[in-house]
């Protein structure tokens, strides 16, 4: 069987988390590996949590999500923005609902970005601090390796109404929730 | 945000300061299986950090499914997945469709044999293009004991993993549902023979 010569590029994971290849990948292994039940988010109500990734191919995203621990709750709401932090596209406000499973929310009706090969960020916001329990990575004094993986952090958001442009600071918090964006049309998670 | 008219290839941010830039280019390895760089290699290690266990499968006929990407066209010859301690009882299925679901190439389903060795099954000779895809495997019944991951489920459907019930031998659709189990199975496609 001939071998045609391939591609030159990787094409995106249909489910992009902090996780994936080209994002932060295994690096995460030095923080910890996912909490899988009560962590409720770990930074201020109101904050926006960021980890950038690259793309290699144009690629649509059709959904953001996150997973819920084992009491969904509060308001979450995910989102991509550019190297500039200029904000693309975000799933509004959205409640939380179904526990120890993921939970998908489409983006804006006729915003699914198709975004050409470059560097992004994905983000998450909360909006409770002690209402609704999260996956999420957790380590205590893991600040400066979350920084070091190149996440940031926008305190004082407003969910459903996020600024144009992200005004980015560095993390205080001590865990990044798992969650991420969907580019495959056929099923989500 | 780089334009299409911009890119580069290798370098989608265009050529810096006139230096020209090799494309880059990986080629896929000779096998494909969950473990690799273009399938949960990353998500397993960063989000569960485990290593597979051998287990009985979670429910007879059930598929699990995860996704893997292709950069180079690849030659599938083989599909396979690893045995555990228990052998004999039930058989087992692993496929490659379409991400919109559509069979490639399976095994057609085979008797589990061979205590902890990796299993291999002759397929037709498929090349298969780059792009996305899954990876399935099939058990019919509970009482083989294959090696799998075993993360919450949770934390399985946010690397992407999926199922689909009453699917051995693997259908000529698989139409993707919510995972239910704790279960990732090792399985993979080879463009060579591992052991036979």
């Amino acid at each position: 069987m001939s071998r045609p010569v391939g591609t030159r590029a990787i094409a995106t994971p249909p489910v992009l988390t902090a996780a994936s290849r080209c994002a932060l990948g295994s690096a995460l292994r030095m923080v910890s590996s996912v909490g899988t039940g009560a962590s409720p988010w770990s930074d201020a109500a109101n904050a926006l949590l960021a980890f950038p990734f690259v793309l290699e191919r144009d690629t649509t995203f059709y959904k953001g999500f996150w997973v819920n621990g084992s009491a969904a709750g509060g308001n979450s709401e995910v989102g991509i923005w550019d190297e500039s932090y200029n904000k693309l596209v975000t799933t509004g406000s959205v409640v939380g609902s179904g526990n120890s499973v993921p939970q998908a929310a489409a983006f804006a009706a006729g915003a699914t970005p198709r975004l050409p090969p470059g560097r992004y960020y994905a983000g998450m916001a909360h909006s409770a601090t002690t209402t609704g329990q999260l996956f999420r990575w957790s380590n205590t004094g893991a600040n400066a390796l979350y920084q070091a993986f190149g996440c940031w952090r926008q305190a004082g958001i407003t969910l459903g109404s996020l600024a144009a442009t992200a005004t980015p600071g560095a993390m205080t918090n001590i865990g990044f929730p798992l969650f991420g964006l969907i580019s495959r049309s056929v099923f989500d998670v | 945000m780089p334009s299409s008219a911009t890119r580069h290839l290798g370098n989608p941010r265009g050529p810096i300061q006139g230096l020209a830039f090799p494309p880059s280019y990986r080629p896929d390895a000779v096998l494909v299986g969950t473990w690799s760089w273009q399938a949960l290699a990353d998500d397993i290690t960063g989000i569960s950090n485990t290593g597979p266990g051998a287990a009985a499968w979670p429910i007879a006929n059930l598929a699990i499914a995860y996704p893997f990407e292709l950069t180079d066209y690849f030659p599938c010859r083989k599909v396979w997945w690893v045995n555990g301690a228990t052998v004999g009882t039930d058989s087992a299925d692993v496929g490659v469709f379409t991400e919109a679901g559509a069979r490639l190439v399976s095994g057609g389903g085979t008797l589990i044999a061979g205590a902890s060795i990796v299993q291999e099954v002759d397929v037709t000779d498929t090349l298969l293009t780059p792009g996305r895809y899954w990876c399935a495997m099939s058990v019919s019944g509970t009482t083989a004991t294959p090696q799998r991951w075993q993360p919450s489920v949770g934390q399985a459907r946010a690397m992407g993993v999926a199922q689909m019930a009453t699917a051995y031998p693997l259908p000529s659709t698989f139409t993707p549902a919510a995972l239910a189990s704790t279960a990732v199975p090792l399985c993979g496609i080879a463009s060579r023979t591992l052991v036979a």
